[in-house]
This record gives C-alpha cells, sequence and structure tokens, in this order.
C-alpha cells in the first residue's frame, strides 16, 4: 500500500507537487493520470526516495522508502530516468542488481524470460530499441519479486503486443495483491487497466477515485447489421439507449454483448460486427475539465 | 556492504573502460621505465647507485593518473550512465554506496598499482640487462619506492572516487582534475614549492621518491593524501544527504 501525503516539491519557480495526497491500495492498480507536466513523476521520484520533498510523507507499507530493510524485494520500479551502460549486456545489468540487492542470480533468467528478452539478454544495451530497454526496465522492477509495482509511463515504447502483455501482466500482479502504481497521459489506456484513478495535474490532485465510482467505466456495445433499423427498435423495447453512428452501426448502452447478440439471434438478424468498446467517454470528460488541457495531450 | 563491493568488482570486470585503463598502465609504465633508464644511462649518474635506482624506479607511479580516472568513472559514471537511480534503489543510504565505490576503487588501485610496479620491475630489469647492468633490487631503496607506488595508485584511486561523488558530472570532474594535476599544481609548486608540496599530486611522487623536488617524506605524503580522500569524501556524502538522485 501507498500512501502520499501533502508531498511538496519546488524545483525553481515551479511547485512541481503542491500539496500531493493520495492512496494506492493493495490489491488494485492505480492510476496516477495527469497531462505531461503534471508532477506524476515527481511524486514517484518523491515515493522512492530520489528526490527530497520540501515537506510531506510518502510511505510504502507505512515506512519511507530509506527505511525499507530490503527495498528490492518490497518495491520494483521503472522509471524514465533509468538509464543502462551501453556496453554491458541486458544479462549483465539485471546480474549486477542481483548481486547489489543479494537476490539469487537465477531469478535474473526468470525476469529475461517473464519480460520476453531471454534471447537479447546476452547483447549490449546499447544495442537495445526503447521498448526492449521499457522491458529491461521492467525486468529489473521485477527482479526482487515486489510486492509493491511502481511504473512510470511503460507503455512509453512498448509495440501493442507489449501493451497489452504489460496490460495483462499489472492486472495479474494486482490480483495477487501486490500494489501497482503506473502513472499515464492515455486516457484510453487508464480505462482498461487501472481500478483507482488519482487525476493530477500541476502538482495537485484533483480527482482520486475507482474507475467504478466514475460512472465513466460504463462500456458500450457496438453492432453492425443490413438489418439496423429493427434491431435498433428490439434494442428500444428492451429499454436499452441506441446511438445510430453510421448507417449500419449501432453503439447501444446498458446491455452486455451477450444480450445483444442473443437478442439479435432470437429475431433471426444477420449480424457483421458486434464488440464492446471500454467506456472512457465520461473519464476523458472529466479529465478534460479536471484539467482544462487540450486533446493532443490525450495522445 | 560486502555485496555492494562484490557488484562494484563486477562491474569492473564485466565493462571494457576497467581493462582498456588496464592496458594504458601497462603501456605507459613499461615505456616511462624504459625511458628512464635511457635517459638516466646516457647521463652522469651511475644506474646501480641509489640515485639512480631512485630517477628510474620513481616513474613506476607514472600510471596512478589512469586510477584516478578510474575512480572518477567508478562514481561520476553512474550519472553518466544513469544508473544511479538504479544504484540508489537497492541502497537508498547513499553513504553506504559511497563507502562501497571508496573501497571498491582503492582496492582497484592495489590492484593496478600491483600490477604496474610488476611491469616496471620486468621493464628495469630487461632494460638493466641490455645495459650489461642489474637492478639492483636488493637494496631497501627499490622496495620503499615500488611499494610506495603501490600506495600512490590506491590512493590516488580513493582520491579519484571522492571527487567523482563530490563532482558528478564525470567529463568536468575527469577534465578538471587533469588540469589542476598537470596544469595548476605544477605551477603553484614552481612559485611556492613550500605550498606545492602538500597537494595531491606533489604528495603522490613523494611516494615514489621523486627526486625532482623538495617533497614530504613518504609516511607524511600518504598521511597527507588519505586526509585529502577523508574530506572530500565527508563533504560529498554530506551533500548527498540533500541532492536529488
Amino acid at each position: 500500500m501507498i500512501e502520499v501525503k501533502d508531498a511538496v516539491k519546488q524545483y525553481g519557480e515551479v511547485r512541481a507537487a503542491d500539496g500531493v495526497s493520495f492512496v494506492a491500495p493493495a490489491g488494485k492498480v492505480t492510476a496516477l493520470l495527469g497531462p505531461n507536466g503534471a508532477g506524476k513523476t515527481t511524486t514517484m521520484r518523491i515515493l522512492l526516495g530520489l528526490t527530497r520533498p520540501e515537506s510531506g510523507t510518502a510511505l510504502i507499507d507505512g515506512r519511507r522508502y530509506e527505511e525499507l530493510e530490503d527495498p528490492r524485494r518490497t518495491v520494483g520500479a521503472a522509471l524514465d530516468s533509468m538509464g543502462f551502460h551501453p556496453g554491458r549486456t541486458g544479462r549483465n545489468h539485471l546480474q549486477v542488481m542481483a548481486r547489489a540487492a543479494d537476490i539469487d542470480p537465477s531469478r535474473v533468467d526468470e525476469v529475461l524470460e517473464v519480460v520476453g528478452l531471454t534471447a537479447a539478454g546476452g547483447r549490449r544495451v546499447g544495442g537495445y530499441s526503447r521498448g526492449m530497454q521499457q522491458r529491461l526496465a521492467l525486468a529489473g522492477a521485477l527482479l526482487g519479486d515486489p510486492t509493491v509495482l511502481i511504473l512510470d509511463e511503460p507503455n512509453i515504447g512498448l509495440d501493442p503486443a507489449g501493451i497489452a502483455w504489460l496490460r495483462e501482466t499489472m492486472r495479474g500482479w494486482a490480483a495477487e495483491g501486490r500494489t501497482v502504481l503506473v502513472s499515464s497521459h492515455v486516457l484510453t489506456e487508464v480505462a482498461l487497466v487501472a481500478d483507482r484513478v488519482v487525476i493530477i495535474n500541476r502538482g495537485r490532485v484533483l480527482r482520486e477515485a475507482d474507475t467504478g465510482d466514475l460512472g465513466g467505466s460504463e462500456s458500450a456495445v457496438i453492432i453492425c447489421s443490413p438489418d439496423s433499423a429493427r434491431l435498433e427498435e428490439l434494442c428500444r423495447t428492451e429499454g436499452w439507449r441506441v446511438e445510430r453512428e453510421e448507417a449500419d452501426r449501432l453503439t447501444i448502452h446498458g446491455a452486455l454483448a451477450e444480450q445483444v447478440g442473443q437478442t439479435a439471434a432470437e429475431a433471426g438478424i444477420v449480424v457483421h460486427e458486434l464488440t464492446t468498446e471500454a467506456g472512457t467517454a465520461q473519464l476523458e470528460q472529466m479529465f478534460l475539465e479536471l484539467t482544462g488541457s487540450k486533446r493532443e495531450v490525450l495522445s | 556492504m560486502n555485496s555492494l563491493i562484490a557488484a562494484e568488482f563486477f562491474k569492473l570486470r564485466t565493462t571494457r573502460t576497467a581493462w582498456a585503463l588496464l592496458g594504458a598502465i601497462f603501456a605507459i609504465t613499461a615505456l616511462s621505465v624504459a625511458a628512464a633508464v635511457a635517459g638516466v644511462g646516457s647521463g652522469k649518474l651511475d644506474l646501480e647507485s641509489d640515485e639512480g635506482i631512485r630517477a628510474v624506479l620513481h616513474v613506476a607511479g607514472s600510471g596512478a593518473l589512469f586510477v584516478l580516472m578510474l575512480g572518477i568513472i567508478i562514481t561520476a559514471g553512474e550519472y553518466r550512465q544513469r544508473t544511479a537511480v538504479d544504484t540508489f534503489l537497492t541502497t537508498p543510504r547513499r553513504s553506504r554506496v559511497l563507502m562501497a565505490k571508496l573501497v571498491a576503487s582503492i582496492s582497484a588501485g592495489v590492484v593496478f598499482g600491483s600490477i604496474a610496479t610488476a611491469v616496471a620491475i620486468a621493464t628495469a630489469a630487461l632494460a638493466y640487462h641490455f645495459k650489461g647492468l642489474n637492478l639492483p633490487l636488493g637494496t631497501g631503496l627499490a622496495w620503499k619506492i615500488l611499494l610506495g607506488s603501490v600506495i600512490y595508485a590506491a590512493l590516488f584511486g580513493g582520491l579519484g572516487a571522492s571527487i567523482g561523488s563530490l563532482i558528478r558530472n564525470q567529463i568536468v570532474a575527469i577534465i578538471g582534475t587533469i588540469a589542476v594535476v598537470i596544469i595548476a599544481e605544477p605551477m603553484v609548486f614552481v612559485i611556492s614549492p613550500a605550498v606545492g608540496r602538500w597537494l595531491p599530486a606533489a604528495l603522490g611522487r613523494a611516494l615514489v621518491s621523486d627526486p625532482g623536488g623538495n617533497f614530504l617524506g613518504q609516511p607524511a605524503a600518504g598521511a597527507m593524501l588519505i586526509l585529502y580522500v577523508a574530506v572530500i569524501m565527508l563533504a560529498a556524502a554530506a551533500i548527498e544527504r540533500h541532492r536529488d538522485a
């Protein structure tokens, strides 16, 4: 569990953290969501003892990072400010970490396998792509099999398959009871992975809530059918809200894909497409209202 | 603590930098000794006299500057390669990291200094042999100088670690240190030997009984260098408490 209380950090004229407070409970994926420069990285660095706050506390399982008995086995972190010696191999980088932290060297090959770098482990990091470096950073975070994971924009550099893999992995960690804190400026990604969202801008927490409570996570069903007029009517009879986007394409709110499919089948209506769309609209609207930011930061 | 030191050694063994510096020390020591034998031999000094031995063997410490650079790379290099964050995540108590790096740098200095000394003995023995002479290793003076050159390298390793801990920009630390040691210090020494003899490079030369000036005695020079390392390292540790990684 992570608790940040009234953390303040000033860089010259800029208050990177201006009284940041939030809680990231165990067993959940908590997303720090905010536009670029909102204070997400600063908050994470304060948590990890890398940046000294002017005031406030940042505790992991009730302790400051410096007070942790065995930090690598408690917290795994992947930050953008981490670099690698270009002349060392990926495996060697992890071996150095394992030695310094008294971690069994057999873990090195295990975590390389987990992040899909087994084959590349023997190559120099200088030749790694951005995505491979991100995977290596994640491997380092996992090395001590920690109970708390702190990941700063971990999707950057990953390909779509990597992003999907990471999403599943984060959900798996939370399901195992670990605390996962992940920062992102990508709303759709947050909506897919987070149980809890902390919206932050200009160093302040604007909203902290479980995604279920936001009401924005309600998903919609998209269905395409050549007989969409009849389908629309049937759906309305069921009491679902229907929007027509294109000629043959309907967006249905308040129903599950299974229910819509069943309804269509019972009426003998041909269906060409049936998908569920994660509900980000409300989250996005709230995010925009709270941060006053423009669309481009939402990438 | 032992794990931290072991990790530092592991890093040194598995990157090319340390090996490249060792190669440079190997070459510069052999060349310096050979040149010294040739130079002294063509002058009035008797190569087999105490003065002759001193004039030849003191150059066994020529590689110390490379060990100084290694100490800076071991410490400030963490910021250049941006690995400092990982290091401090493993060991949040930064004074322990600095101590481990200091021990690793001094140990590397002992190893490199010993190798340089062995190279110096072998080169000198060979050069004396070609001149039809015997390198008089039986004298206490020869061993005093050679032991001094190992201590010279060890303490310069420590000096590099302390400088690199204080000045985290590796390029600035290396160029600044070399400028001080090679340019500023000799100038001070010319203007005022009484002041210059207390500065690090002069102390290093004192450790190998360099005949080129009125240097301190070996024990005083060693003690003084230890003091430099300790003061700079303590300053670095004090500042590190308030620095962001």
